[in-house]
């Protein structure tokens, strides 16, 4: 086994972030709070990585559960009902798993462009509840403002820029290694084999419904978890975290971090948020700079960033070996 | 179980059809398989319908009406994947691999599909030592080992035949619906590849769709001649061989 290098450069690479990681919160609070957006919505493209890039299913509903739990805790906080974090919290995910148990069931029942179309006329008959029949819970277009930061108990606050970004750190973490974890596992090895061939999969005795459907539903998890933190960090929430731009906004920067890719989220956050930031502080056309970058992506780097530096990386390695 | 001397039934297909519209692509198929008879080749020529039997008998497609019964079991609305948990594998005309898999990782998969880990989320793969060594167990069968780590789609097409049918005897099965193993491959690769299949697949009852008239004959202990969606004919091959309607089927009526 001559492949030890590569494992060593993961390693050291993974202390480099962890050391960047941990840093962050020395930098102006700006930076500080931008950081935190970036890993909230590095979590959510993930949730978005693990049922697309994965799995293999294109979804436009994933916003339906970043709302979701984003507008219980907005409701559920502001209104004094429940105010203790980890209820909370498990409250706003209880919710998500029903609501995905419930439309997951649905939507996979057909495939493909169907799913997606399925998916997206879901989504958007939430964001309809949310904003007109559910009016006087959510406020319509006004949405919900003044969440507080949560208490984790222990007399932690996160009431600072820096306090809730190492809390935001620390469930980055958590999600990032469960998601390794599982695309390791037998069951991911399974997602990634139904993403390729779900009819060979079928036919070697797969059910390939129960793994679409736990997929389906772990993702919703994921994006609820992310959805919750953002309610917590913005301390607003409106109808477009339901919105199916939102939705189709995680799939532009999963493209652009690199599909399937396990650290293409954390890039396509990156780039994503990033790239608004900085262009945006020049021009009001950031939506239409965001397509021609995504056409340009899609085109010509079709790995995304993370396919980008592994290309980067072998042909060094070939390089290497030939001189 | 009975293991008497008499014939055990392990699949029956009673008058079987199947209707895409109004196309009548099967119609009033009924045949019994026992274990006794190790190798039953199904031949026919093109648009017989031999291929959406067997889609029929591995549950892809639904019939439009008959029963399939596995084991004695009525198994005609069980989905494809319990049947393939009572014992029953096929494989495809056109190869159907999961190309973005290394080899043994496509072995792999297909051996996990019948392991009680295959919902587990946390633990990796690779620590499932028995599934390793039973992938390369396989592998050097097949005398596949040496390319265990390549990608799939570096292989020949020849080697992509023999990972088709290794896919499909890695779930253990006792019944294995073989659609024509030696599609694409040279006359000697045929030969060498349907030794293969009497030697290594010895305790399965085989279904096989088959081109090659040689090793057609080669293989079978029974013949069955599908021809417009119907048995033509049922029997042994020397039975076969010496009926002339089967050679008109294939041959046309004017070659007499």
């Amino acid at each position: 086994m001559g492949r030890k290098e590569p494992r060593w450069r993961a390693i050291l690479s993974l202390m480099g972030g962890t050391v960047i990681a941990l840093a962050i919160p020395l930098l102006p609070q700006y930076a500080v709070t931008l950081a935190t957006s970036i890993l909230i919505y590095s979590i959510y493209v993930s949730s978005t990585n693990l049922l697309t890039g994965y799995t293999g299913l294109i979804s436009l509903g994933q916003a339906m559960f970043w709302g979701t739990a984003a507008y219980i805790v907005a409701i559920l906080t502001t209104r004094g009902l429940v105010t203790n974090f980890y209820s909370v919290a498990v409250l706003a995910l209880i919710a998500v798993i029903v609501v995905s148990a419930f439309f997951g069931a649905l939507a996979l029942r057909v495939k493909r462009l169907y799913f997606m179309i399925v998916t997206f006329a879901f989504g958007h008959v939430v964001w309809c509840i949310a904003m007109y029949p559910m009016q006087r819970t959510t406020f319509g277009y006004d949405g919900i403002k003044d969440i507080a930061r949560p208490h984790l108990g222990f007399s932690v606050s996160t009431a600072s820029a820096s306090h809730f970004y190492y809390f935001v750190l620390i469930i980055v973490a958590l999600c990032f290694s469960f998601l390794y974890l599982l695309i390791q596992s037998p069951f991911g090895h399974a997602l990634v084999g139904i993403r390729d061939n779900e009819h060979r999969m079928i036919a070697l005795g797969y059910n390939t419904f129960v793994y679409k459907y736990l997929s389906y539903i772990l993702s919703a998890v994921i994006a609820g978890t992310a959805g919750l933190l953002f309610a917590y960090f913005y301390g607003y929430v409106n109808p477009s975290e339901l919105h199916w731009m939102w939705s189709g906004t995680a799939l532009m920067a999963m493209f652009i971090g690199g599909v399937g890719r396990f650290w293409g989220p954390l890039f396509g956050a990156l780039a994503y948020t990033g790239l608004r930031y900085w262009i945006s502080s020049y021009t009001m056309y950031w939506f239409g700079i965001e397509g021609i970058i995504f056409i340009l992506v899609v085109l010509f780097f079709r790995g995304g960033i993370a396919g980008f530096i592994l290309n980067v990386q072998r042909k060094l390695e070939r390089g290497r070996a030939e001189g | 179980m009975c293991r008497g001397s008499w014939s055990v039934e392990e699949l029956r297909v009673e008058s079987l059809s199947k209707n895409f519209g109004g196309v009548t692509v099967l119609r009033n198929i009924s045949f019994t398989v026992t274990r006794e008879e190790k190798r039953v080749v199904i031949i026919g020529p093109n648009g017989a319908g031999k291929t959406t039997l067997f889609n029929l008998i591995s549950g892809e497609l639904p019939a439009s009406g008959g029963s399939i019964y596995l084991f004695g079991r009525d198994v005609t609305r069980m989905s494809c994947h319990r049947r393939t948990h009572l014992g029953l594998a096929r494989t495809f005309q056109i190869t159907d691999l999961f190309l973005q898999f290394t080899l043994i990782e496509n072995v792999i998969l297909a051996l996990q599909a019948h392991d009680p880990c295959h919902y587990q989320m946390l633990r990796p793969l690779k620590n499932y030592h028995h599934l390793h060594e039973k992938a390369e167990a396989l592998l050097k069968e097949m005398r596949l080992h040496e390319k265990k780590d390549y990608p799939i789609t570096s292989l020949s097409h020849g080697e992509t035949r023999l990972v088709e049918i290794l896919l499909g005897i890695a779930s253990g099965p006792k019944i294995l619906l073989l659609d024509e193993p030696t599609s694409g491959l040279t006359c000697s690769e045929g030969v060498w590849l349907a030794q293969l299949i009497l030697n290594l697949l010895r305790g399965v009852t085989l279904l096989i769709i088959e081109h090659d008239m040689n090793i057609a004959f080669n293989l079978a202990e029974r013949m069955i001649v599908l021809h417009q969606g119907e048995i033509a004919a049922d029997g042994k091959p020397e039975e076969i061989r010496a009926d002339t309607r089967i050679k008109n089927i294939y041959l046309g009526t004017c070659y007499e």
